[in-house]
């Protein structure tokens, strides 16, 4: 464990923070950065903000944990998502569809689409933030 | 990938002023801007069910434009149709005990069955086939012409019928008309094939046409391929390509072969066959694939499930069962369960690995052994012309009351005015 290759990262609101190469790689986005990337002690940039990037490796922390069960993932998994405001889990969507991390991707989706599920239109644009700008005429099915 | 700070297609999103979404300090923004990149809203809205889309299309002019964009739509279909996708649907086709009218039901376990109200299939005709569904769209159609056709998508309600070619069957030469089903993803098009199906010992081809929802033309197809189907409908349609189980005869005799419509090429092509045709064999589409389930088996509990390649042919995958309790195996849908059917006409969808039950209906407004059950995933996916389906009406049923009435009185030599 000690001889883990280490990641130093930096995100852009010039925040650097420094990853375990085995966990980084969980995003695409950064292992093909770094196999292109000439290995030396530049910090790697990558569009994400520090506060999201945080969420992140607090999942992944979580998610290679050795010998932990299914039941826990998933209390963890539940948790994780029930403290993030609408805007945080969206920061999240976002960037985490930008790292290319497929599980957590989905999982993110997931919860965006229990947010909107059952709701009306009008609750729908309050929760993304959206003008209305259907016109009643224009209203499909 | 969300640009740094640009405001991409956010038309009436956010405050579309364009700048970062967030300050550079750690103090939370009190009025966040909300930066959701159109990749995004897709990738989150395609995986919504089509009842949902619809009515949020009313949020924005942006998401309702989204919805029928065919990118869209084929993303959203392939959501729907993954066979991770948690419980499929199951489309069912039966007749009404008492009226003997025609029911159409959906099935998404654990919920019940629903029998579905707007039933597109005009009620005046006796007999409905049902081929499809493709692409989520079912064929409805009467035997034994292939006429009546109708093109329906249940989740979206909206239905068209088809006008039939000029050409018609010839009197002695055909037999009936065998209707197939595929789906063309490179031109976005729906093809609806009708064969004139001519008798076993016949050297002639089929006449074969066929109808683009593009073009919304009917088109001769070149068929020089002899051989002959006893089937109203394909077998199965798998990815969109339709396969018949024919009759061939060769120097060898009569053989079981197996064949495939080509969506690309346009023609049939032959598949290799396992031999002599055998009864209780089902050509099923199991996970993306052309099987075929044999369920002859001495004990009449075990199925074999055979899979075909394209280079090696066709292989034994595995054996099902002990299936036991069943009077009769219907098939199986896509992600493998196999669906049975008891004598009291309940059904169950069993797991193939364990043979356990994992669900059961039954269709307690029909009569039992007149129902077609078909693998069903929802898609956006219209065609042009198609129209909402108006609820089946009493009017409907009141006209054919009064036809019906009218003919009585015809054959028993009775005058009778007929007012519709």
């Amino acid at each position: 464990m000690s001889s883990e290759k280490l990641l130093t990262l930096k995100t852009r609101d010039g925040e650097e923070f420094v990853l375990e190469e085995a966990m980084a790689f969980r995003s695409l986005t950064i292992k093909n950065a770094t196999s292109n990337y000439t290995i030396n002690n530049t910090p790697l940039p990558i569009n994400v903000e520090i506060n999201t990037m945080i969420k992140v490796i607090e999942y992944w922390k979580k998610h290679s944990e050795r010998g932990i069960s299914e039941d826990e993932l998933m209390n963890f998994d539940k948790k994780f998502f029930k403290l993030l405001h609408n805007s945080e889990l969206f920061d999240l969507v976002v960037a985490v569809d930008y790292l290319a991390d497929k599980g957590l991707s989905n999982a993110a989706c997931e919860q965006v689409l229990d947010k909107i599920t059952g709701k009306t239109p009008q609750e729908i644009r309050d929760i993304f933030n959206i003008n209305n700008d259907c016109t009643p005429t224009s209203l499909g099915g | 990938m969300p640009p740094k700070g640009k405001g991409k297609k956010g038309k009436g999103k956010g405050k579309g002023n364009g700048d970062s979404k967030k300050t550079k300090s750690t103090v939370p923004n009190p009025t966040p801007h909300l930066y959701f990149p159109k990749e995004i809203i897709c990738k989150i809205l395609s995986r919504l069910p089509v009842k949902t889309l619809l009515r949020f299309s009313c949020v924005c002019k942006q998401w309702r434009n989204l919805i029928s964009k065919p990118n869209f739509i084929a993303d959203h279909f392939r959501h729907s149709s993954s066979l991770q996708h948690s419980g499929s649907s199951l489309l069912i086709g039966s007749r009404h005990h008492k009226s003997n009218n025609h029911i159409l039901s959906l099935y998404k376990p654990p919920e019940p069955v629903v029998d579905l109200e707007n039933n597109p299939y005009p009620c005046f005709f006796p007999n409905m086939y049902i081929v499809g569904p493709c692409n989520g769209i079912a064929c409805l159609f009467n035997p034994p012409w292939g006429d009546v056709i109708t093109l329906w998508n249940p989740a979206m309600r909206q239905s068209r019928m088809v006008e039939l070619s000029e050409r018609e069957p010839i009197q002695g030469v055909h037999g009936w008309v065998s209707v197939g089903l595929a789906f063309d993803s490179k031109e976005n098009e729906m093809l609806i094939l009708r064969i004139f199906c001519v008798g076993l010992t016949s050297p002639v081809p089929n006449h074969v046409e066929m109808f683009s929802t593009k073009s919304l033309k009917w088109k001769e197809l070149k068929n020089d391929m002899v051989f002959s189907i006893v089937e109203y409908t394909c077998n199965v349609i798998v990815k969109g390509v339709p396969y018949w189980l024919v009759c061939m005869i060769d120097k060898f005799g009569a053989r079981a072969v197996c064949v495939r419509f080509d969506v690309g090429k346009k023609v049939f092509e032959k598949l290799p066959w396992l031999g002599r045709c055998k009864q209780h064999q089902h050509l099923v589409d199991l996970e993306d694939s052309l099987c075929m389930l044999d369920c002859s088996h001495k004990d009449n509990c075990h199925i074999d499930v055979w899979v075909m390649n394209d280079e090696d042919g066709w292989s034994k995958k595995c054996t099902v069962g002990p299936l036991l309790g069943f009077d009769r195996i219907e098939g199986c849908l896509r992600n493998g369960d196999i669906v049975a059917r008891n004598e009291n006409g309940v059904i169950f969808l069993c797991d193939p690995i364990t043979s356990s039950v994992k669900a059961k209906f039954s269709l307690d407004n029909s009569k039992n052994d007149s129902n077609v059950i078909v693998d069903y995933s929802e898609s956006l996916f219209l065609i042009r012309g198609m129209l909402p389906v108006k609820k089946q009406n009493a009017q409907d049923n009141l006209a054919r009351k009064k036809l019906t009435r009218a003919c009585l009185k015809f054959i028993i030599g009775q005058p009778s005015t007929i007012s519709l």
